[in-house]
């Protein structure tokens, strides 16, 4: 089971988008896959349609009274979503008095080894908190998730030295990779930023870069994946040439699994 | 992302364009410079000036990224210049060579026939046919000196005509896991026929639709081509306007551009019928008639 963890502390940079459509390509791509909303804001959750009410949420799991198959919403047979609500914040609170609070989601992942192919973790816009730390302790892949905007390059330099801090310390060597996405190949700062992020990042971008794209905002304020509606559209092409990338051999030899004890 | 991702990304349609270029075999931005813009063109979708943009994009990011481009078009260029100056000087030559099996020594194609030549590497009148038209099947310009024997070999001797043509392009078809067809005819083989514009991988791809010769390519329907092979319906299309081309009004091959002068007729070794030509007889040597000299042009 590969898990990817979405994140960067940047706010606003399409992870959560990047989240929802990477896991709709893959399981598009023939992988059973599980999308876990990790951001208290619930994004993930809220684009993909789903009302959690009373029910269990990823709260909940990371607290350890619920396993993680209770909560498990299925979207589509092979696609699933483990669900947030707004209460997943006070996790954060909670973590202060509780042992070893960032390996809370690699546990409550175990049970589910065999049962997915890719987990796919849409992290909450920090890179120093519990939740965003739980994140990258599973996985195994880290993928920053970078806007080539205004400010991105210094945000995603840091973020990605604090990522790397974490992995070191969690004894972990597998490289972070690197995604451009809302690039708008037409402007000439868009493209300046896209060429500087190469000089920076170099061979652990992806090749894929998710072009800006208005019809996929308009799919998760509709809460419905871009592909399920147009998958013909370029957004669509784009995140099944980004699923692909994920799937290639090479990609995956990238990747580290997570250390025995999972 | 490497830099060819990179240049997709800016100026191309990023995931589609990208796949495209690595099928057609570039995997950096210095085999975008080397590919024909007419390719690029049909690649795209777009008209050449598009496709022209794209290449000279593909020369700024090289220098941008600092990637050793401009050598490698010093090369090239230097490359098609060498024969001109061959032409002048009537000088034999090391040859440009583009495609995959001109990459190799053409001694590699016949080891048999090295086995059982002579040690002594002396000039052989018959020999340098046979380099000639072999070199003209590789789409290479003919080196003057022997190479595949002395004046010992038995093949250069008593070989029927075209024998060793064909062991040449045997010992090619094996380097390449393939045997040659039967009706094999070295004129107008899709893979060995140097048209310009026409890419190895596409004609590789032919071939392995069952499309053998430049004269099937050229009756074939496109529409079942599409479906038998990965190939475009658009790029078919316009293969098949330079295989037409290539084959001219008398449907044969126009001949490669040989820069070296004709091969003396002589009366021992083989007989080859060069490539694209038509058999040559012997023609009665005609001398110049004697002009007498005047005023000449619109003044006489």
């Amino acid at each position: 089971m590969q898990i990817l963890s979405l994140a960067n502390q940047k706010g606003g940079c399409g992870k959560t988008t990047t989240a929802i459509h990477l896991a709709a390509a893959l399981h598009a791509a023939g992988q059973r896959t599980l999308l876990v909303d990790l951001d208290p804001q619930a994004h993930a959750t809220l684009g993909l349609g789903c009302h959690v009410g009373p029910a269990p949420s990823l709260i909940e799991v990371l607290r350890g009274e619920v396993p993680a198959e209770v909560t498990l919403r299925e979207l589509r047979p092979g696609l699933c979503l483990l669900p947030a609500t707004l209460a997943l914040g006070e996790f954060e609170e909670e973590a202060n008095v509780s042992l070893e609070p960032e390996r809370a989601l690699r546990h409550a992942l175990r049970p589910l080894h065999g049962t997915f192919d890719f987990v796919v973790i849409d992290c909450p816009p920090r890179a120093d908190g519990v939740l965003t730390a739980n994140a990258v302790r599973a996985a195994s892949q880290v993928v920053l998730v970078v806007e080539t905007g205004a400010f991105a390059l210094q945000g995603a330099v840091r973020a990605h030295e604090i990522f790397r801090e974490m992995l070191d310390a969690d004894g972990r060597v597998s490289p972070i990779r690197v995604l451009a996405t809302m690039f708008d190949h037409r402007t000439r700062f868009a493209r300046d930023v896209l060429v500087g992020m190469h000089a920076r990042f170099g061979e652990h971008m992806y090749d894929t870069a998710i072009r800006s794209s208005v019809r996929l905002r308009e799919a998760v304020a509709s809460g419905v994946p871009l592909q399920w509606a147009s998958p013909r559209a370029r957004a669509s092409s784009d995140f099944a040439a980004l699923a692909a990338e994920v799937l290639a051999p090479s990609s995956l030899s990238r990747s580290v699994s997570t250390p025995s004890e999972l | 992302m490497d830099s060819l991702a990179l240049l997709c990304n800016l100026h191309g349609d990023g995931p589609a364009t990208l796949a495209g270029l690595r099928k057609l075999g570039c995997f950096d931005l210095s085999t975008v410079l080397l590919l024909d813009k007419v390719i690029l063109a049909t690649l795209f979708g777009e008209s050449e000036k598009v496709a022209a943009r794209f290449s000279r994009e593909a020369r700024v990011l090289a220098d941008r990224l600092g990637e050793p481009v401009q050598e490698l078009e010093r090369e090239m260029n230097s490359e098609v210049e060498k024969p001109v100056e061959t032409e002048l000087q009537v000088e034999p030559i090391e040859s440009s060579r583009d495609d995959y099996a001109a990459t190799l020594d053409i001694d590699e194609f016949a080891p048999e026939l090295e086995a059982t030549a002579s040690e002594t590497l002396t000039p052989f009148p018959a020999l340098s046919r046979v380099d000639t038209a072999s070199a003209e099947l590789l789409g290479m310009t003919p080196r003057s000196e022997p190479m595949l024997s002395g004046p010992s070999d038995p093949i250069a001797r008593t070989a029927p005509k075209g024998v060793v043509v064909n062991a040449v392009l045997e010992f090619w078809s094996r380097l390449d896991g393939r045997e040659p067809p039967a009706n094999f005819t070295a004129s107008s083989h899709l893979r060995h026929a140097p048209i310009e514009g026409f890419p190895q991988s596409a004609a590789e791809q032919l071939c392995a639709a069952g499309i053998e010769t430049l004269e099937e390519f050229v009756e074939a329907e496109i529409l079942e081509l599409v479906s038998k092979s990965d190939l475009p319906y658009t790029k078919l299309a316009h293969l098949q306007f330079l295989a037409r081309k290539a084959l001219g009004p008398n449907s044969r091959p126009e001949p490669v551009a040989t820069l070296s002068p004709e091969p003396a007729p002589s009366d021992e070794g083989v007989e080859l019928t060069p490539f694209g030509r038509k058999e040559q007889k012997e023609q009665p040597i005609l001398e110049p008639e004697s002009v007498e000299e005047g005023p000449a042009g619109p003044f006489a």
